[in-house]
């Protein structure tokens, strides 16, 4: 409410200036601003910083200063500089002239600071609203530490409000719900555009690279394509919206079922950098990310400037079927998505100016906000998952499949304590009645018989909890089995369109958002006091659109909750843990697990880049995905050194090979005298590792070829060889695929 | 098999799999599965995208159509849209160009170990041969041979070349074969392994309903072929069902490789020094071992996001030391796929296996094992290894693992042996415990009659009718006169008894599905369906004995329709005889004594026949003849009332589809409102 009020303020006195700057007949508001030069691409390579010629810059006029950053304005098309005073080094958010070759979307989209997209009727296609082609009227209004412009779009009837505020790392950039405004029904907000181009670059002139947030991270080379891609990446982020996109339900059962999916976008970042210039920027999605896509543009693709920036997604054409087997009609979801857009760029510079040094800004930034406020990082872990019960069909009935009992599980805890490895962290999955995917969604504190029940579990507790480690049970109040549990599927999600969302043809759905919220508060409070901890899966990895009894529910309600939920664990016993889960739910977790290594191998990325890892080392435990199922397990190991995070070994106490005709057939190798030897030697390495890292933080990496040098913030080096062959670092000798502490002289 | 049928049968398997998986994926953005059993399985990534090549050097590529590795570690790419051969390094360095002027439209390009630079041009209608430098040295054209065919086209499109140096070319059209030239002079040697025409049921029917429109069936061209270091070609022949093909100096398929694992949709095929098998679909590349076994399937279709290891249009494929290139004819880019650690370590464990080193071959099979527990070559490769350690458990389950039915047959008879060594005499012992207890009961009931409460239960059993007439249906295996008699007129059959040893041939059918041990169950592996099982026993019993009823009772037949069903199901007796047999010998037999098994199933289905015919006969008081005569009458019958069942069902099914429809349709608008 108090946001509300405060917004309305805000817009109220707008609208009053802007009343009296009409009235005095001033359509723009705005300092004196020089003439625009022509566009002149530098040649390859060519570092240009010392453009500055005192409060003007390429035509922008300087509007705010701190001790670390200036912002300049053009206004007319609200285009900014921010430049770092410190190096002089700077980044442009548009471009200055038109090329010919482009067609008027993308004009207007590389000369406007912000751009928006409206939806005509119910037509399926967006149309393009900027300040280079659009009439418009604009007022700009200063403030000590930046300035805000109210811009007006009669022949659509539309306004907005921007609001840019200087930092002492950046910027951030607002546009608030509440001053947008539209006076023709039939005319509503697509989506917006803020700072599109900034830190843009034209083919290959800059050397350097965008960062997008695929997976662990990826970066993208600027370099002359010369057209050898097409397709630029796009992904919205925090995954695919099902309760929206069709088309995200059908390609399950395309023709192409077996392409694994891209990697979910779980941070709301992307960046920019310029390493011939070293200036850099982290584009921070602080409000909004819940709707918003980011999009990273390679030259070639479209245009001949190589970009990244979010989009904000404010309505969605949707298909409304008009019956069960066929024919629909396009309308727009009811109500616009929730966003009170804010972004905010922090930029890096000298040394610092690398993807690393983006990650450390996105951890630093995480810290201050709390991100990491519910975070156990403790002394190193290694992670042992366990497998309890599946079920299988067979003759008559389904048939249980104990993989591992509560007591075997013990008695494995106890061999590996044995042999050195003790204070495990232990997940456990498939420990109630029916199995891990027999029976979903996890409803209540219901361990299976067969596994030992409710003693068996305690005593496996207290068994943990006297080597030193803890114990989490997997819970997934989000899927639904139909066949197992056909009563909840009445509680099933539905699309924006009314139709529920199904996979699997219609064998699992999905609990609706507020009924994912009951179970997970009934889970909180019924494992909670039996003091067990949670280890919530699928729920964290998911965010959709949904509607219920007609009414349009955007991503930003269910996050709201779905956080509203996982937090009731914290109020009942203990944070929990979390299954790779979206940023926004970091804040509730304990410790993170199965997050990815790697990336989406696209054509156009350079190479995969540890930016997750970083981000979140010395703050949180994290464990990456099954050391089972890597095709390089030397290679994962280093991975494992390289990032400090911790491994993951799903572990049963039978052969995987009974699993082949139960729901659970994707696990081919998991029994525990197979991993036995690799568990203990990888237990002693990292653990030797972590004891020289603590809680310190990566604050460096270079990379040469197959040599990772990895700088820790206590000042510890680590080297890496990944080639085939010997190497030598710093006087450190290194074996193919092995690693080696160097001390604190990097 | 097409894609389509096999991507149905994966489509199954990711519905076994329910829910979405956590188990985290690695980079490489499409499974890889292998073949365990008759059914594909996931495994780790065997190969993951390393490079992609998109220039070589300062060219791009043009719908690039074929790409070989040479002798000298380059590739040769044929540049198809811009009329020449890229010669590049593994890493796409430009090393040179060749045929510029002289090609229009290469297709195919060979290297000899000699040097020597062979380009098929599909446009020119030659082939034409360049020396290291480039330089054109030679070209084959249309042979003028008469056996070359008057109207057989020579539009070269692959070219190999043996170590004699005879060209072995496929030309677009030419369904004759492989053409044959001698090196040098250029004549005309032969065809070779030309596909065969497949007629199937399906096309002699539409060639018998279309007589107006001819259905021309004629054989498929060869598509793409290698040529091995031991100067085997291999071929693949896209819409064959026998695609991938290894011929022998006859130009007769030696590979064999059965339909399920052989891909009708491959454009691509090369051959590795160890001999492994590379065949490619246009988004799909499959491995095969030097035996034909499918190793891994893997890759996929691009889904327009353009991510390395996805492919849009394979059109050719090279291996070098286990790394692939594939050629993308639509993307323009060669991939390169590099082998992991996983898949080195199967290559290594499978070559000292081939070579015969199978003890030394149970580390490295451990060792994929223990990273796949469903490997089934694994299984295969520690079975012989444990067999020929004479550890013949572990080796029994080692292949039960592998699915390999031979070797578990070969252990379970060692297991089998050792069995009987160790407990004949114990057996002998206990059989003649038993008999000698059963003369001591004997001779203790004649004195006090011990037994009596037993004889009396027994009777008590007998005097109850449903288990007489049960019982009865035995007297069809010596007297179906009788029986068809007793059943007729002595109501000694009843719709209760026929029911009961209806259901007592459930249970057996599914006993002998099911439980009839690994080598001789004719079920898949994990799949139940009992539901199926048993509307299949319905229908295929219940559908005849109704059309017999039906023709008969208009062909002067006495038997009413109680007669006939019970008199039908009574003859299935030696099935309730011999059945049981056979699933006990199912489960201790091993296929050196199949015989035994195929035996008694001959027995027991031509008795019943036998039987099912003498009771029509007698039943309805027919002649022989007349009982052939209306059998075969009821058969035609039964398929016909088959086809109108069908079609009610399909008719009933859409109505019900509809209404369905309706009222969810209703349901969600009230839902909604």
């Amino acid at each position: 409410m108090l946001k509300i009020r405060r917004s309305l303020l805000i817009i109220a006195a707008f609208f009053a200036v802007f009343m009296l700057a009409a009235c005095s007949g001033a359509g723009i508001t705005e300092p004196p601003a020089g003439p625009v030069p022509p566009y002149v691409p530098p040649q390859g390579g060519q570092v240009s910083l010392l453009a500055y010629t005192g409060r003007s810059l390429h035509g922008h006029t300087l509007v705010a200063e701190n001790d670390n950053m200036s912002l300049y304005l053009y206004a007319p098309r609200l285009s900014v500089i921010i430049r770092d005073r410190a190096t002089g080094a700077y980044m442009r958010s548009t471009v200055d002239e038109p090329s010919a070759a482009d067609n008027p979307l993308w004009q207007g989209l590389y000369m406007s600071g912000v751009t928006l997209d409206y939806i005509l009727g119910v037509s399926v296609h967006f149309s393009r609203a900027c300040l280079f082609h659009t009439a418009h009227t604009l007022s700009v209004f200063y403030r000590e530490d930046g300035f805000s412009a109210q811009v007006y779009f009669p022949e659509i009837q539309i306004g907005y409000t921007l609001i840019v505020t200087l930092q002492e790392d950046g910027f951030t950039a607002e546009i608030p719900q509440a001053s947008i405004f539209e006076n023709d029904p039939n005319i509503t907000v697509g989506a917006f555009y803020v700072f599109p181009f900034l830190g843009h670059t034209y083919l290959g002139e800059y050397e350097g690279y965008i960062f997008i947030p695929d997976g662990q991270g990826a970066i993208i080379k600027l370099q002359d394509n010369e057209g050898r891609f097409n397709i630029p990446f796009t992904e919205n982020v925090f995954g695919s919206n099902p309760g929206i996109d069709l088309e995200v339900a059908a390609a399950v059962f395309g023709n192409f079922v077996f392409t694994i999916e891209p990697e979910m976008i779980l941070m709301p970042v992307y960046g920019m950098v310029h390493t011939c210039r070293q200036i850099g920027f982290l584009g921070i999605i602080e409000s909004g990310y819940e709707n918003a896509v980011i999009e990273a543009f390679p030259n070639g693709v479209s245009t001949n400037f190589n970009w990244a920036s979010s989009r904000f997604i404010y309505s969605h054409v949707i298909h409304q079927p008009m019956g069960m087997q066929s024919g629909f009609v396009t309308t727009r979801t009811e109500r616009p998505n929730r966003i009170d857009l804010k972004m905010r760029y922090i930029f890096v510079t000298g040394d610092q100016a690398t993807y690393t040094g983006l990650a450390v800004a996105y951890r630093e930034y995480l810290t201050r906000t709390g991100a990491f406020a519910s975070a156990q990082m403790d002394a190193f872990r290694t992670g042992i998952d366990f497998l309890g019960v599946e079920q299988r069909e067979w003759a008559l009935f389904r048939l249980n499949v104990e993989m591992t009992t509560f007591s075997q599980a013990e008695e494995i805890l106890r061999t590996l304590a044995d042999n050195g490895v003790d204070r495990v962290f232990t997940r456990f999955d498939g420990w109630t009645s029916g199995g891990s995917m027999n029976h979903l969604p996890t409803r209540s504190f219901n361990p299976a018989r067969s596994l030992g029940g409710q003693r068996g579990l305690n005593n496996l507790k207290s068994t943990v909890e006297e080597l030193g480690g803890e114990l989490s049970l997997v819970v997934n109040p989000l899927d639904i089995v139909v066949d197992t549990n056909a009563f909840e599927s009445l509680n099933a999600m539905r699309r924006a369109t009314g139709r529920t969302i199904d996979f699997f043809g219609g064998s699992v759905r999905l609990t609706s958002p507020p009924r994912t919220m009951e179970l997970t508060q009934r889970l909180a409070r019924e494992l909670g006091e039996r003091s067990f901890h949670a280890d919530i899966v699928r729920m964290p990895q998911f965010l959709s659109a949904f509607s219920e009894g007609g009414t349009y529910f955007c991503r930003t309600d269910t996050a709201a909750l779905f956080a509203q939920g996982i937090a009731a664990f914290d109020y009942y016993f203990e944070a929990p843990v979390l299954t790779a889960p979206f940023a926004y739910l970091w804040r509730y977790g304990r410790a993170l697990t199965l997050m990815p290594s790697t990336g989406s191998s696209y054509l156009f990325t350079y190479r995969h880049v540890p930016f997750l890892s970083i981000a979140t080392s010395g703050k949180i435990p994290v464990y990456l995905e099954h050391v089972n199922f890597q095709a390089n397990q030397q290679r994962f190991f280093l991975n494992l050194v390289e990032t400090g995070a911790r491994p993951m070994f799903l572990i049963t106490a039978e052969d995987a090979e009974l699993l082949r005709f139960t729901p659970r057939n994707e696990i081919y190798s998991s029994m525990f005298d197979l991993y036995k030897e690799m568990i203990i030697q990888y237990h002693n390495a990292l653990t030797y590792l972590h004891s020289h890292i603590g809680t310190a933080g990566i604050v460096r990496r270079y990379v040469d070829g197959p040599i990772v040098r990895i700088q820790w913030s206590n000042g510890l080096w680590v080297y890496l060889n990944y080639g085939r062959v010997d190497a030598v670092v710093n006087g450190v000798a290194l074996a193919p695929m092995s690693y080696a502490i160097g001390g604190s002289n990097g | 098999m097409t894609l389509r049928k096999l991507v149905v049968c994966l489509l199954i398997s990711a519905i076994l799999l329910g829910t979405p998986g956590i188990v985290a994926a690695s980079s490489v953005p499409f499974q890889t599965f292998t073949r365990s059993g008759n059914m594909f399985v996931r495994t780790q990534t065997a190969y993951e995208p390393y490079i992609t090549i998109s220039r070589i050097g300062p060219y791009t590529m043009s719908n690039p159509q074929d790409i070989r590795l040479g002798s000298d570690g380059l590739l040769y790419i044929a540049d198809t849209g811009n009329s020449r051969i890229l010669v590049a390094t593994q890493t796409g360095d430009w090393v040179k160009t060749i045929g510029e002027g002289y090609l229009h439209s290469p297709h195919g390009v060979f290297r000899t170990d000699e040097g020597l630079v062979y380009v098929a041009d599909v446009v020119a209608q030659a082939v034409f041969v360049f020396d290291q430098d480039g330089a054109l040295i030679d070209t084959y054209t249309r042979p003028d041979h008469p056996l070359f065919g008057r109207y057989a086209t020579f539009m070269p499109t692959k070219v190999v070349v043996d170590r004699r140096g005879n060209l072995y070319i496929t030309s677009r059209g030419n369904t004759n074969g492989i053409i044959q030239l001698a090196t040098g002079t250029g004549e005309f040697l032969g065809y070779f392994g030309a596909n065969i025409t497949n007629v199937n049921l399906w096309t002699a029917f539409r060639q018998f309903i279309n007589r107006d429109q001819q259905i021309l069936v004629m054989p498929i061209s060869v598509t793409n072929m290698a040529i091995c270091s031991r100067g085997l070609i291999y071929t693949v022949s896209r819409g064959d069902d026998q695609a991938l093909k290894r011929l022998n100096v006859a130009g007769h398929d030696i590979l064999n490789l059965a339909p399920m694992w052989n891909f009708s949709d491959f454009i691509a095929v090369t051959v590795t020094e160890g001999g492994n098998i590379f065949a490619a679909t246009h988004n799909w590349i499959v491995e095969y071992t030097a035996e034909g076994d499918l190793l891994f399937l893997m890759a996929s279709n691009d889904d327009g996001r353009q991510r390395a290891g996805l492919f849009r249009a394979i059109s050719g494929i090279a291996v070098s030391d286990g790394t692939i290139f594939v050629l993308d004819e639509l993307m323009n880019i060669i991939q390169v796929l590099v082998p992991t650690e996983f898949v080195n370590e199967v290559h290594t464990a499978f070559a000292l296996f081939n070579d015969g080193l199978y003890t030394e071959s149970m580390e490295p099979w451990q060792n994929v094992m223990r990273m796949n527990s469903m490997f089934a070559y694994a299984g295969v490769g520690l079975g012989e290894a444990h067999f020929r350690n004479r550890n013949h458990r572990e080796a029994q389950e080692a292949f039960r693992r592998g699915f390999n039915h031979q070797g578990y047959s070969d252990a379970l008879w060692e297991v089998r042996s050792d069995w009987m060594r160790d407990n004949t005499a114990a057996l002998m012992v206990s059989g003649l415990g038993l008999i000698l207890v059963w003369k001591l009961l004997k001779f203790a009931d004649k004195r006090v009659p011990i037994l009596q409460p037993v004889r009396k239960a027994s009777a008590k059993i007998k005097g109850i009718t449903l288990f007489s007439q049960c019982t009865f249906a035995l007297r069809n295996l010596t007297n179906p006169y009788d029986a068809a008699y007793g059943i007729k007129h002595e109501n000694k059959g009843s719709y209760g008894s026929a029911f009961i040893l209806l259901f007592l041939f459930y249970v057996l059918y599914v006993l002998n599905r099911y439980f009839s041990g690994f080598l001789f169950r004719s079920a898949p592996d994990g799949q139940y369906d009992l539901f199926g099982d048993a509307v299949l026993i319905l229908v295929l019993v219940g559908l005849p004995i109704i059309c017999c009823y039906l023709v008969s009772a208009i062909a002067d037949g006495e038997a009413s329709f109680k007669n006939l069903f019970v008199g039908i199901i009574h003859a299935f007796a030696p099935m309730f005889i011999i059945m049981p047999l056979v699933i006990i010998l199912g489960n201790v037999l091993t296929l050196n004594e199949a015989f035994f098994i195929t035996f008694f199933n001959f027995i027991a289905y031509t008795w019943t026949a036998i039987l099912i015919f003498m009771s029509i006969k007698n039943m309805n008081d027919y002649t022989f003849g007349k009982t052939f005569k209306i059998i075969f009458i009821s058969i035609f019958v039964t398929l016909i009332a088959a086809l109108l069942i069908f079609i009610i069902y399909v008719l009933i099914m859409q109505v019900a589809d509809f209404s369905v429809s309706v009222v969810r349709e209703a349901v969600f608008r009230l839902a909604e409102n």
